[in-house]
This record gives C-alpha cells, structure tokens and sequence, in this order.
C-alpha cells in the first residue's frame, strides 16, 4: 500500500488525518515541523505528502519548495487554513499537485488523497500539465491547445487545472465553486458558467464539454 | 594558520574596495592640494584657488553629506590651509590683509549650506521613519488576518475530523449525535469565514479592482435569479460604461443583497434591480414589495450579527454577517450603503459606487461574450 506523509504543527489534525488514512489501508508517517518534514521529504519514501503551510519552524512555502527541488516528481497535497486565490495559485504554480482549504471534509480528503494517487506524478523538471489536446504550464500560468500559448488569470488558471486533474471525469458546479472559489455552498452565482465562458473564448469552445444538469467536463480535443 | 596565510591575499582586495568607497575624497584632497600649490606658486593670483578649494569642498559635501563630526574636522582643516596659505601669499603682494576676511566668510557661508542640508535631511528621516511605521501596521494586520485564520480555522478543522471519525466508526443515536456536531461545526465555520472577510476588508489589499462591465453584471445577475426564485422581477440598468472595482467582491455584495430580498418576499411581490450612473458615482438599488423592516431596526441592520426577525430560529444558514460584508466590500471601494424602508411597503437598498467610467462597454480590451445559452442550459 502506498505510505504516505503528513506534515502539520497541530499533532490533533495528524492524529485524526492518519487514523482516516490508515483505516484505508495507507501507511502513514508523520512530522510536527517543517524541518523534521523536509529530512523525511527528501528519503523520497511516500508516494504523497500532505503539507500544511504554517508551521512554527519553517515557513510551508519554503518546505514546498525544499520538497520539489530535492524531488521534483513528488506529488504534493497541500492543506491550508489560508483560503485566498493568492496562496493556492502561489502553491500549485510551485508545483503542489492540489490545495484544500481547512476545514475540510474527511471524505473529501480522502477521495482527494485517492485522486492524486491514481494519477501519474507531474513531469519532473518542467511543472507542466497535459491532458486532451491541451498543455498547461504551471509557473508561467499559461495553457496552449494547439494555437500558442494564453496567459490566465488566477481564477481561469484554478479552474482550468481543476479540470484537467480530473479529465476524464466530470466536475459538478458545486465541485468548482468548492475547490475553485472556495464556496463551501452554493451561493447562487453563475460564476462558474462565466469562467467557463472565458476558458472557451481562450481556448476554443470544444475544450470544455457541458454535461447537463451535472456540470463540465474536460474533453479531449 | 589559515589566518595568516590568508591576510596577504587579502590587503589588495581591502585596498581596492577602500580606492572604491573614498575615490571622491581622495580626488578632492588631491584637487585642494595642488590649490593650495598654486596659491604658493603664483601668491599674485591666490584669488582663483583660494575660491576652487571652497566650491569644491562645498560640492563633495553636497554629495558625500558626511556626518557632524567629520564635515567640522574638514571645514577646520581648509580654514587652516586657506588661511595660512592666503596670508603667506599676502605678504608676498601689495594686496592689505583684510583679504583675509575671505576665510570665516566662505565658512559662514559653507556652515548655512551644513545646516540647510541638515534640515533637509531630518525632514526626509521623518518621511522615511513614517513610511516605515505604515509598512510596519500593514504587516501586522496582514499577519492579523492570517493569523486569525489559522486560529479560527485549526480548532474547527481538528473537531470536525474527530466527528467524522465518529461518525463512521459508530452507529445509531451516536452517529447521529456526531452528525448534529458536524452541522453545526459547519455552520461556525461559515461564521468564522465571514468574519475573516470582515477582518481583511480593512486591509488596502482587500480588493482586486478591474474595469468592469456593469449593465452586464446588473442584467446576468438579475437572469440567474429570475430563474432560480420565481417573484415578478424587473431590470433597469441603461449603465453603459466601466466600473472600476473588484468584480467578485461586488457580485457577491450584490447576490447577498437580493437574497436578503427574496427571503423576506413571496412569489406575487416584485424585486426590482436599477443601475444608474450620477456623476460618475455607479448607484445600484435593489428594492422589493415584501413587509419592509420595522424603524427601530433599520439603524442597526448593518450592525455584525443584528438580525431583522428576531423570532426567526437560528440555523437557517444565515449568519447574522451579511449586510456587515456587505457595508465592508463597499465602504473598500470607497462607496457607501443606504437602506430605505416601510413597514408593509417594501424596503431598498442603494449601493453607491465611485469610479464609473461612461463609455460602450465593447471598448474593453478582451471583452467576452457568454456563453448564456450554455449557462441556462443546466
């Protein structure tokens, strides 16, 4: 089974995080600082680590970092009790493989964790992302389905990588406002439907399919 | 060992960086030098000289502006050589002594320079110790906000991960129990979000304004909720130009305000959404026939947690903190908020916005068109 690591200063938030994983079969290790995170980090033993971004010795950001420089596949999931555009785009532009907002729910940690094991770690090196017809480039924030490259805007770039994370399955509205916008219910905003419109008008309209009365889907183009 | 094998590599290195940091100063004392030679030299014309070692000590100064103690060692110092240098060459001509009044002259004149520089300088210390003090407190309420939201949000995040293991590992009455926990941590988190909104609403970097196509705004909202609450709505938004403000932020003040409005009306009331430019000023209002909001309470509608329908029973979602977000986001635009009402007439609330641009709205540079078919579809 795959081992995973969790690093987090709150030992209550480890406590409850392993016995979650470990009751689904993963192996668990756990570190309480950034330091002791990143020694761990580096032995390259965890198939997925679970980063929070405050801790008392070392600064989240910078044990991210430390991470993908000394492995730059690693898949990272990172866990934040920040919930602004700012830090989550910051986080995956430096290569974390995906960002959950605190509090969280278990079983949405749980199906994330799932999520990221299944897929394939990103492209050492080079952060870039491919699915369908189109290549995302992480830390330059631009996407190229075949005409050259669009920049994004904070918002486009989330939503778009949610989607092509999850290619081929389809993402319901309230899935989006969630991860995207950080709603943790729906407050009524077409805001979705917007982005969507503005991906297509960059990307050309086939790259996101409408799936009626459940949401979008990544097609590949 | 490795001390001393290293000093000798060491002193050409020392000597440039030195050559680096007084070049001035060396160039000058050598310029006042060869002064001070002519003076000597040709004593018939001490004039020239004499005067090139004061501008250009008070030029160097003007660059270097070094300290206190430093300026008045160098000022004695070329009173002392003018001084002795002039009154040598003024025995050596027919020229009186009284030449010699140039010396404590041109140190007057040096000293107003000194002190003109100085008030300067104390003046732009200040603006820098200001400045300083201002980065300093927006720091701090930055880490404020973040703070708070680990303080708030880590409590929340550890109980509600307990209750779900709970939850899972029990059943019947115990899991039930766990699920009401899970509510209403739910719930306290939705407050805990709100109030950290409220807490970053004083930071300047709260928004992320951007030129914003208003009647669209006005006019897609209106259509979203049209369909999602059936109440006899009405649209009047001719506001064709650009707004510069934060979009999100103002759809989000404007879904709340009509929530609010849907909530306390039934299906045959009217919810009516305007928007109209007054001098550059975007006012928005979103009125509606419901039972209006009794007098003694509209004073404090935009209090945190003051609720209109006292009897109404807490957990319907509401929080007590939205028309508070509300009076936030638009008091950061620089706006403000009004609210009129009548009891069993209805109530409206007025946004007013500074910072509307006239124009067609086409004019937008990567104007987009939605994709509204799409949007209705689901």
């Amino acid at each position: 089974m795959p081992r995973i690591l969790v690093i987090d200063d709150e030992p209550r938030i480890v406590h409850f995080v392993s016995r979650a994983l470990e009751a689904e079969g993963y192996g668990v290790d756990a570190a309480y600082d950034g330091e002791r995170g990143l020694e761990l980090a580096q032995q390259g033993r965890h198939e997925l680590i679970l980063l929070d971004l405050l801790l008392p010795s070392m600064n989240g950001v910078s044990v991210l970092k430390g991470i993908l420089k000394a492995r730059p596949d690693q898949r990272v999931l990172v866990l934040s009790a920040l919930s602004d555009v700012q830090s989550k785009v910051r986080c995956l532009e430096l290569g974390a493989s995906d960002y959950l907002p605190k509090p969280f729910a278990l079983a949405e940690l749980l199906a994330r964790v799932r999520a990221r094991l299944r897929q394939p770690a990103s492209a050492p090196a080079e952060r870039v992302l491919h699915a369908g017809g189109v290549t995302l480039e992480l830390l330059r924030r631009t996407a190229d389905a075949g005409n050259g490259p669009v920049s994004l805007s904070e918002r486009e770039f989330l939503l778009l990588q949610h989607f092509m994370r999850k290619h081929p399955e389809v993402c319901t509205r309230e899935e989006l406002l969630d991860d995207v916008w950080g709603y943790s219910f729906d407050p009524g905003t077409n805001v979705v439907d917007v982005y969507v419109g503005r991906l297509r008008a960059k990307l050309g309209a086939g790259v996101i399919e409408t799936v009626r009365n459940v949401g979008y889907s990544f097609s590949a183009v | 060992m490795s001390a001393t094998a290293s000093a000798p590599s060491n002193r050409p290195g020392q000597a440039v960086a030195f050559l680096r940091t007084y070049w001035l100063e060396i160039a000058w004392i050598a310029f006042t030098l060869a002064n001070l030679a002519a003076i000597v030299i040709v004593p018939s014309a001490e004039t020239v000289p004499f005067h090139f070692v004061w501008v250009s000590l008070t030029l160097v100064y003007g660059i270097r502006l070094w300290r206190l103690k430093t300026t008045s060692f160098v000022l004695l110092a070329v009173m002392v050589s003018t001084g002795t240098t002039l009154a040598w060459a003024l025995t050596h001509t027919p020229a009186g002594f009284d030449e010699l009044a140039e010396v404590p002259l041109m140190a007057a004149m040096f000293v107003t320079v000194m002190w003109h520089v100085h008030r300067r300088q104390t003046a732009l210390d200040e603006v820098k110790r200001l400045a300083e003090i201002e980065h300093r407190l927006l720091e701090r309420e930055r880490n404020l906000v973040r703070d708070a939201s680990h303080e708030l949000r880590t409590p929340i995040t550890v109980a509600r991960g307990h209750a779900e293991l709970i939850r899972q590992t029990e059943r019947g009455q115990v899991a039930e129990d766990a699920g009401i926990i899970l509510d209403e941590l739910g719930h306290l988190s939705r407050i805990a979000d709100r109030l950290l909104i409220l807490a970053a609403a004083e930071h300047p970097e709260f928004l992320r304004p951007a030129p914003i196509d208003l009647e669209r705004l006005i006019v897609d909202t209106a259509r979203r909720w049209s369909v999602a609450a059936p109440r006899q709505w009405r649209v009047n938004a001719p506001v064709e130009g650009l707004l510069y403000a934060d979009e999100e932020r103002l759809q989000s003040t404007l879904d709340a305000l009509i929530e609010n409005a849907v909530k306390f009306t039934r299906e045959d009331d009217r919810i009516a959404i305007v928007g109209r430019n007054e001098n550059s000023i975007a006012v928005i209002e979103v009125s509606d026939t419901g039972g209006g909001i009794p007098p003694a309470q509209l004073s404090r509608i935009f209090d945190r947690f003051s609720r209109v329908d006292e009897g109404r029973p807490r957990g319907n979602g509401g929080t007590g903190l939205g028309l508070a977000i509300v009076k936030a986001i638009v008091e950061a635009h620089g706006g403000s908020v009004r609210v009129r009402s009548e009891l069993g007439k209805g109530t409206t609330f007025s946004l007013h916005i500074p910072g509307f641009k006239r124009g067609p709205n086409g004019a937008r540079p990567g104007a987009w068109e939605p994709d509204l078919d799409e949007a209705r579809a689901d």
